[in-house]
């Protein structure tokens, strides 16, 4: 990973109005254990990483979104490989940030990734 | 010649009859009412002379039901009947019209105790029953008590329903419907037109002159998820789902983002929404949220971005070129928490807002009037 690598994130259908997402998309829930998953993009293209996921149990998209490692860094948000669920798991780190912190950045990472626009979508 | 006592004195019980008024399209089915009892005085006429074929010579000229008057308790009808043959038949009418009346509410009193109607009304006169009552919403019914020997009786859309299947005669009920949709297909050769109903079937509607226009654009801007409200009269089948579009009454293009549309969009969600997690929310405090947002939200803001969350609430999201905007709202404790970021300057601001009163609507939608107002 460098500071030019995508970090692919797949978009729930729930999470999309009239082809807009929401900030919640770039946030982790509380389940996540502050860690948004995503896919590293130097290791897996946007199309193959919509397959691998909508081929888990239960998991659904709508397509691919993404933000870049750089951008990730210029709001202080650490990222790191974790391959341990699988070869090109990655993941943005938002611990020890209040929810407002949270906020705030999910909402400059989902601009970001709304101004660089879908990168795969899934048939409609 | 009229009745001195009221003929019938049916209550309209619903929140649209609060202010004791009565919706016109309700005097429509007055008018199916009166054409039921004419039929059926015809037909307790023919059951006391059964060696008569038909009624005599004027029996039902004249005879009409006349509101003439709205009281009190959620809205009371006043009906009277008044009647115009010639003098020699006018008791023998009046009998007959007050038998026709008992019959009509002991069939309605029959399909509300989930007793077979028939024994009180003939097959051919239950299918009136299509149209009588059609105009009642599902929480509202109409209550029949003095002039009748059944004690007081209640229709309503289910026992409408029951009584029009008791006809044995229909395979179909008509019922007037607020269907959201896309429309999707338009055939110009047979002038019809076809529409996706959230959450529900596609069904077929006549392309009439009157409505032709915003079909059309409706149609011709589907790619861009153009969405309708159609006020219609609908075929179902006899376990309530929509077959067809028998008659528009109003259609009109959405707001991309209209409120009510994406709330019963929400409403389609499932436990589990989210990769297996994700609560959905209820639609109860959905239609609570939706009530008040529309009550209380200025006309001249733009409508917002509304998604799930995982915990079964909302986030709503208002996005401008240098304003995002959000509310967490939390349905069942009706509480809100607002973040407010602006991306020119990075500044920002939060706050807690009650959602469970008028005052907390307002000063939730002042903020948001103070944020997006300065783009506008």
């Amino acid at each position: 990973m460098n500071q030019d690598t995508l970090l692919l994130r797949q978009i729930n259908p729930g999470f999309v109005q009239n082809g807009r997402v929401t900030s919640q998309a770039f946030r982790p829930t509380p389940k996540d254990e502050n860690l948004l998953s995503v896919y590293d993009g130097d290791l897996i293209s946007p199309e193959e990483s919509y397959e691998h996921f909508v081929g888990q149990p239960n998991c659904r998209s709508v397509g691919v979104q993404a933000v870049s490692l750089s951008e990730c860094t210029s709001l202080e948000l650490d990222t790191r490989p974790d391959p341990e669920p699988f070869p090109e798991h990655a993941v943005i780190d938002f611990s020890n940030l209040s929810s407002n912190q949270i906020n705030k950045k999910a909402k400059r990472l989902q601009r970001k990734a709304q101004d660089r626009g879908w990168l795969h979508q899934a048939d409609q | 010649m009229e009745d001195k006592s009221p003929f019938l004195s049916p209550r309209l019980v619903g929140a649209r009859f609060d202010d004791h008024s009565i919706p016109v399209d309700l005097l429509r089915d007055f008018a199916y009412l009166e054409q039921l009892l004419i039929e059926t005085a015809k037909w307790r006429y023919r059951e006391a002379h059964p060696s008569r074929k038909r009624t005599p010579k004027g029996f039902t000229d004249g005879v009409t039901l006349r509101l003439s008057g709205i009281g009190s308790g959620s809205a009371v009808a006043t009906l009277n009947l008044a009647v115009g043959p010639s003098d020699d038949l006018i008791s023998e009418v009046e009998v007959c019209f007050e038998e026709a009346r008992d019959s009509i509410l002991k069939a309605i009193s029959a399909a509300s105790n989930n007793t077979p109607p028939t024994g009180h009304l003939p097959t051919e006169l239950l299918t009136y029953f299509d149209k009588f009552g059609r105009s009642l919403e599902d929480s509202e019914y109409i209550e029949f008590g003095s002039g009748a020997a059944t004690g007081t009786v209640r229709l309503s859309q289910a026992s409408r329903k029951r009584l029009v299947l008791a006809s044995g005669k229909v395979r179909e009920i008509t019922e007037e419907e607020r269907l959201r949709g896309w429309i999707f297909a338009v055939d110009k050769k047979r002038q019809e037109f076809q529409l996706q109903i959230l959450g529900g079937p596609k069904v077929k509607g006549s392309l009439d002159t009157r409505h032709a226009q915003t079909i059309l654009e409706a149609f011709n801007t589907y790619e861009k998820n153009s969405k309708v409200l159609v006020t219609a009269i609908t075929i179902c089948d006899q376990s309530g789902r929509i077959k067809a579009i028998d008659e528009i009454e109003h259609i009109s293009i959405l707001d991309p983002n209209d409120v009510l549309f994406r709330i019963e969009e929400l409403k389609t969600l499932k436990d589990g929404w989210l990769d297996g997690k994700g609560q959905a929310p209820k639609d109860e405090q959905l239609d609570w949220f939706a009530q008040n947002f529309e009550a209380h939200y200025p006309a001249d803001l733009p409508y917002p971005f509304i998604y799930p969350t995982p915990e079964g609430g909302l986030q709503v999201e208002w996005s401008g070129t240098n304003i995002e905007l959000s509310l967490d709202a939390d349905l069942a404790q009706q509480i809100g928490s607002w973040h407010a970021l602006n991306m020119g300057s990075d500044e920002e601001e939060h706050g807690d807002v009650e959602l469970c009163s008028a005052d907390g609507w307002r000063s939730l939608f002042s903020i948001v009037l103070k944020f997006l107002e300065p783009e506008s």
